[in-house]
C-alpha cells in the first residue's frame, strides 16, 4: 500500500477546469518532482492536497484511508501528517522565527510551550539558523525567510512534506543554501512532493519526476527515464526549452 | 443681556465642564461599545459556513444602513423607540445608544478593511498548520490587523466627539446644548458659542494629534 | 436591526407602557413632564434646579396623591410621544386641550387658560392683531405648538419661521427675523427682558382663549380621576390662582371657572398603534425636502471645493503667512463641530449687524466646513503627483498644460475622487443640521410633520428610508460617473 495515492484528482475555479483527473503515488521516502510548464497545475495540485483548495472530484489516500476534504475534523488531522512550504514562505509577520514555529505545536498538538521551543530551537539549528530564533520575517532575508518556513513545516513533524517553488523567489546566491537545507532533509526518510524549475537539482535529489501540462499528468518515471529518454513528445519540448536557458 | 464679567465665573465654568464631561461620555462609551459590536459585525461578514448566510446578509445590511442615515435622524429614531423598551433610560443614556449604533456601523467598516489588509498567505499559512478558526484570528489576523484598524478608528472617535453635538437636539446638556443654554440665559452668542467652541478645540485637536501620532508609530515598519 | 426589533417591541408592549395609578403609588415616584426651558411656567433655576409655576404644580399635584414628584425635562415636542410610551406619567408645560391630541392622549381637567395675543416691536406698524394678517409680515412660533395650525387659519398671509425653544421665538424678533409672536403673551414676554434695547409692544386685544390640561396616557382611568380630584380641589381652594400669581406676579387673564372643571367622559383604550397613512401621504412634501438638501450639499461641495482647492495649494505652495493661515483654517474648522459653527453665524453675526437666513447660515456654515475637510483631501491627492514623473515631463518636453492633463491630474483623480464621492454623501446626511435652523428640507419637513401628526416613529422610518435612497443613488451616480468619466472605481 502506497504511503500517498492519489487517483483522478479534479479540481477547478469557479467552472474552469484547472486539474483534470490527476494520478500519481508516493510510497514512504520517496521524493517526487512536479515539472511542468508555469500554469499547469502543480501548485493547485498542492493545494488541494493540503486542503486550501477543495477538489471537484478522485480521491486522496493515505496509507489507504480517503481523505475527507469536506470534513474539518478530517483536515486537521490531515494537516498533521502532511505540511507545505509555499513559494512566498507565508511567515506570520507579526512572530520571531521561534514562535512561528512553536505558534501550531503548541496551539494544535498540544506541546508544552517549553518543549515546543527546545524542538524549535533544534530545528533552527538544523536549517542553519541557530543564532536568528527572535529575528522578525522582515529583518531576514529571503533565503532565510524560507529556510524558517521549512523549519516551521518540520515542527509539525510530518509525514509529508510538499514545498511549491521553494527557491522560485529568492535571489541567484541564495538558492544554494535552501537546496542544501532540502537536501538534508532528504536523507532522513521524509516523504517529499515538490515542485521546482532546478532541473539539476530535480535530477539528483528525485526518486520519481512526474511532468504535468494542462491540468494532466504527462508522464511520470525515475529521473533517468524522464530526462534521457522522455517518451512523450511534450515532455520533450519541455526540457528543450529549459535547456535552452 | 449679561455682560463678560458675568460669564467667566466659576459657576459658568462648571456648568461647562458638566456639560464636556457628557460630550466625553458618550462620545467614549458610545465608541468603545461600537468598537465591539463593529467588531462583532465585521468578523460576522467575514465567516464563509452557508449556515451563517442570513447573519452575513443581516451585518451587511446594518453597516449600509446606519452608514447612510443622518446622525440626527438615528437620534431621534432611538428617542422615540428606544424608550419604548427602557422608559426610565436617561436622554443621556439615549443619546449614547444612538452614538453605539452610529458608531458600530462605520466602525465595522474599519475593521473589516484592517482585516481584510492582512494578506491571504498569512491565513493560509496558519490553516496549513491546522490552527482553529480563533486561533488563526488571534495569532496571526487580529495582531497584524491592529496597525491597519487603530488609526482610523481613533480618528474616527475624534471625530464623533463633534457630531455628539446634535444630541442637543434631544435634551442632553452636552458642549453644544450648554451653549445654547448660557446663550438663552441672556450672555452673548458670540461668547457662549465662542467659548464651547473653544472647548470643542481644546478636546479635539490633542486627541487628533494622538490619533495621527499612533497612526506614524503602528504603520511603520515592523522592525524592532 | 435593532431598530427594527425595538419598533417590534413597541408594537408588542405598547398597551402595557403607561403605568397605572397603583403602579405609580407602588413605585413612590411621579413622573412629570415639564419644560426646562419656559419661564417663568419651568425653567432651571439657581443650582440647576428646575422652579416655576409648573413645577410648583407638580409638587402639589404629587403632595395630594401622596407621591414624590420626578420632573422630567421634556420638550415641547417630546409631550405626547413620552406620555405614549410612558417615559412620563404627567405632562404639564402649558399642553392645550385639543381634538387631535386627544386622539392620542387623555387630559384632565383644565389647569390654566392661554390667552392668544401678540407680542411685536415699534419696528411694525400694527394696532389691532388682525392688520398682521398682510404679506411682508414674519410670524415666528415654535414646531410643535398647537397655535401654529390655528395661526394658519386666522392669519394665513403672513410668512411663517418655525423655531424649536421659546427663548428663539423673542431672539428672532429680536434679532429682526421675524416681525411678531402669536402666542400666550404670559409665556413669552419674560424672554423680551434679554434684548433691552428693542422696543417691545404687546397688541392689547386677545385673539382667543384656549385651556390647557395636564396630559395623561390614554385609558388610565383611574390616574385620571385622581388628578382631576386634586386639580378641581387646587382650584376651588385657591392654590392654582396663588402659584399663578407667584410666578407670574399677575393674575391669570382669563381665570378658569366653575363651568371648565367638568370631568371628561372615559375615552376608551390606551396603548399605541402604528398608523403610517399620516406619512405616506406627506410623501410629496418629504420628497421636495429630500430635493432641498440635496441643494445644500452641492452648493456647500461645489463652493467648498474652491475654498479647499485654494487652502491646499496655500498651504503647499503658499508663502508662508498664507501656509500658516490655511493652516490655521483647516484646523480651527475640522477641529470644531460644524453645528456650533452654524450656531456662530446664525446667532452671533447678528450682533454685529449681519443677518444670514436660516438656510444661507447653513449653507454657508456647510461651506466653510466642508472647505476644511476638503483642503485636506485635496492636498494629499495635489502631493499624489510623482516629482519622478515631472521631471520626466520636463526631460519630455512636455507643456505646462499637458503635464497638468497627462501627468499631475491623473494622479491627483486617482487619489482623491473615492473621498470626495464619500464627502459628499457626508455632507447629504450632514444637511440634516439645517432643520435645526428653520430650514424646511428632509428632516425639517419630518420635524414639521411629525409634530403635527405625532406619528415620530412612523415618520423618521420613512425619513430615514429616503435618506439611504438619496444616498444609495447618489453613490451610484459617483460610482459611475468615476467610471465613465475618470477610469476610476469608487
Ligand atoms: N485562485 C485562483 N483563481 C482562479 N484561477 C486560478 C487561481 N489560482 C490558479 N489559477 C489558475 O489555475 C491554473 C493553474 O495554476 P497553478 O496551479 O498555479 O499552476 P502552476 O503552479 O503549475 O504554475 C492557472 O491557469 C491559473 O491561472
Ligand atoms: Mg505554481
Amino acid at each position: 500500500m502506497s504511503l500517498l495515492d492519489i487517483a483522478e484528482l479534479s479540481a477547478g475555479y469557479g467552472g474552469n477546469t484547472i486539474l483534470d483527473g490527476v494520478s500519481l503515488t508516493a510510497e514512504r521516502g520517496d521524493i517526487v518532482s512536479l515539472i511542468g510548464p508555469s500554469g499547469s497545475g502543480k501548485s493547485t495540485l498542492l493545494r488541494v492536497l493540503i486542503g486550501l483548495t477543495p477538489p471537484t472530484g478522485g480521491t486522496v489516500r493515505i496509507d489507504g484511508a480517503a481523505v475527507d476534504y469536506a470534513d474539518s475534523a478530517a483536515l486537521k488531522a490531515l494537516r498533521r501528517r502532511m505540511s507545505i512550504v509555499f513559494q512566498q514562505f507565508n511567515l506570520f509577520q507579526n512572530m520571531t522565527a521561534l514562535d512561528n514555529l512553536t505558534l501550531a505545536p503548541v496551539r494544535t498538538l498540544g506541546v508544552a510551550r517549553a518543549e515546543a521551543e527546545a524542538r524549535g530551537c533544534d530545528l533552527l539549528a538544523k536549517v542553519g539558523l541557530a543564532d536568528k530564533a527572535g529575528a522578525y520575517p522582515a529583518q531576514l532575508s529571503g533565503g532565510q525567510q524560507q529556510r524558517v518556513a521549512i523549519a516551521r513545516a518540520l515542527a509539525m513533524q510530518p509525514e509529508i512534506l510538499l514545498l511549491d517553488e521553494v527557491t522560485s523567489a529568492l535571489d541567484p546566491e541564495r538558492v544554494g543554501e535552501v537546496l542544501d537545507t532540502i537536501r538534508t532533509l532528504a536523507e532522513t526518510g521524509i516523504t517529499m512532493l515538490l515542485v521546482s524549475h532546478e532541473m539539476g537539482f530535480v535530477r539528483e535529489i528525485s526518486t520519481k519526476v512526474v511532468m504535468m501540462d494542462a491540468g494532466r499528468v504527462v508522464e511520470a518515471g525515475p529521473p533517468a527515464s524522464i530526462f534521457e529518454s522522455p517518451r512523450e513528445t511534450r515532455t520533450r519540448s519541455f526540457m528543450q526549452a529549459i535547456i535552452r536557458h | 443681556m449679561n455682560g463678560a464679567a458675568e460669564f467667566f465665573t466659576t459657576d459658568t465654568a462648571a456648568f461647562l465642564a458638566g456639560a464636556l464631561g457628557r460630550t466625553l461620555w458618550m462620545t467614549l462609551l458610545g465608541c468603545t461599545l461600537g468598537f465591539l459590536l463593529g467588531g462583532v459585525l465585521a468578523l460576522v461578514r467575514r465567516t464563509r459556513q452557508p449556515l451563517l448566510a442570513p447573519a452575513r446578509l443581516l451585518a451587511g445590511l446594518y453597516v449600509e444602513t446606519f452608514r447612510r442615515l443622518p446622525f440626527l435622524v438615528i437620534l431621534i429614531l432611538v428617542l422615540f423607540s428606544v424608550q419604548a423598551v427602557a422608559p426610565g433610560l436617561s436622554l443621556l443614556g439615549i443619546a449614547t445608544i444612538a452614538v453605539t449604533l452610529a458608531a458600530t456601523a462605520y466602525l465595522a467598516e474599519i475593521i473589516r478593511a484592517g482585516l481584510d489588509a492582512v494578506p491571504r498567505p498569512q491565513v493560509e499559512g496558519a490553516e496549513v498548520l491546522g490552527l482553529s478558526a480563533l486561533d488563526r484570528l488571534r495569532f496571526v489576523v487580529l495582531p497584524q490587523a491592529w496597525g491597519v484598524i487603530l488609526p482610523p478608528a481613533a480618528a474616527f472617535m475624534v471625530m464623533f466627539v463633534k457630531d455628539t453635538a446634535l444630541a442637543s437636539h434631544l435634551g442632553v446638556v452636552e458642549l453644544a446644548f450648554a451653549g445654547k443654554i448660557l446663550v438663552n440665559k441672556g450672555f452673548s452668542p458670540t461668547l457662549g458659542f465662542g467659548a464651547v467652541l473653544v472647548l470643542y478645540a481644546l478636546v479635539s485637536w490633542p486627541l487628533g494629534r494622538a490619533a495621527a501620532h499612533l497612526e506614524k508609530k503602528l504603520v511603520a515598519p515592523r522592525h524592532r | 436591526m435593532i431598530r427594527l426589533l425595538a419598533l417590534l417591541w413597541l408594537l408588542l408592549a405598547a398597551p402595557l407602557l403607561a403605568r397605572d395609578l397603583a403602579e405609580i403609588r407602588a413605585s413612590g415616584t411621579l413622573k412629570v413632564g415639564v419644560n426646562p426651558n419656559f419661564p417663568p411656567m419651568s425653567s432651571y433655576g439657581p443650582g440647576g434646579v428646575l422652579q416655576g409655576f409648573d413645577v410648583a404644580v407638580a409638587q402639589e399635584l404629587g403632595r395630594r396623591l401622596g407621591v414624590k414628584v420626578e420632573l422630567v425635562p421634556t420638550e415641547a415636542a417630546s409631550r405626547v410621544p413620552f406620555l405614549v410610551s410612558g417615559r412620563i406619567d404627567l405632562s404639564l408645560g402649558a399642553l392645550t386641550i385639543t381634538p387631535e391630541r386627544r386622539a392620542l392622549i387623555d387630559f384632565s381637567v383644565p389647569l390654566h387658560s392661554e390667552s392668544m395675543g401678540v407680542i411685536t416691536t415699534d419696528r411694525v406698524s400694527a394696532a389691532r392683531w388682525q392688520e398682521l394678517d398682510r404679506p411682508g409680515i414674519t410670524l415666528v412660533n415654535m414646531r410643535g405648538n398647537q397655535s401654529v395650525s390655528v395661526l394658519e387659519e386666522l392669519l394665513p398671509r403672513p410668512r411663517r419661521l418655525l423655531v424649536d425653544g421659546n427663548a428663539d421665538t423673542i431672539r428672532a424678533i429680536a434679532q429682526g427675523r421675524a416681525d411678531a409672536l402669536v402666542e400666550n403673551v404670559d409665556f413669552f414676554i419674560g424672554f423680551t427682558k434679554n434684548y433691552p434695547d428693542v422696543r417691545w409692544r404687546v397688541l392689547p386685544d386677545p385673539i382667543f382663549t384656549a385651556w390647557c390640561g395636564v396630559g395623561l396616557a390614554k385609558g388610565n382611568e383611574p390616574l385620571r380621576a385622581a388628578v382631576d380630584t386634586a386639580l378641581i380641589a387646587m382650584h376651588q381652594d385657591g392654590t392654582v390662582n396663588r402659584l399663578w400669581q407667584a410666578a407670574y406676579g399677575a393674575a391669570m387673564t382669563v381665570p378658569v371657572g366653575a363651568e371648565q372643571l367638568q370631568r371628561a367622559a372615559s375615552s376608551g383604550a390606551g396603548g399605541y398603534r402604528f398608523d403610517w397613512q399620516p406619512v405616506l401621504a406627506a410623501l410629496p412634501y418629504l420628497a421636495g425636502g429630500a430635493l432641498i438638501s440635496l441643494q445644500i450639499a452641492l452648493v456647500a461641495f461645489a463652493a467648498g471645493s474652491i475654498i479647499g482647492l485654494a487652502a491646499a495649494l496655500a498651504r503647499l505652495h503658499g508663502p508662508s503667512w498664507a501656509a500658516r493661515t490655511a493652516g490655521f483654517y483647516v484646523g480651527a474648522i475640522t477641529n470644531t463641530p460644524a453645528l456650533v459653527q452654524i450656531f456662530l453665524l446664525y446667532y452671533a453675526l447678528p450682533e454685529v449687524g449681519i443677518m444670514l437666513p436660516g438656510i444661507v447660515a447653513v449653507m454657508l456654515g456647510l461651506t466653510l466646513n466642508a472647505g476644511g475637510y476638503l483642503a485636506d483631501i485635496l492636498r494629499a491627492g495635489i502631493q499624489s503627483v510623482r516629482p519622478s514623473e515631472m521631471e520626466a515631463a520636463d526631460v519630455l518636453g512636455l507643456s505646462r498644460l499637458d503635464k497638468l492633463r497627462h501627468v499631475m491630474l491623473p494622479h491627483i483623480v486617482a487619489t482623491v475622487y473615492r473621498p470626495l464621492a464619500n464627502f459628499f454623501i457626508v455632507l447629504v446626511l450632514g444637511s440634516s443640521m439645517a432643520a435645526l435652523f428653520g430650514v424646511e428640507e428632509l428632516t425639517g419637513r419630518a420635524i414639521n410633520i411629525s409634530t403635527a401628526n405625532l406619528r415620530t416613529i412612523e415618520t423618521f422610518a420613512v425619513t430615514g428610508l429616503i435618506y439611504i435612497a438619496l444616498t444609495l443613488i447618489a453613490s451610484a451616480l459617483l460610482a459611475l460617473a468615476g467610471r465613465q468619466l475618470f477610469r476610476v472605481r469608487a
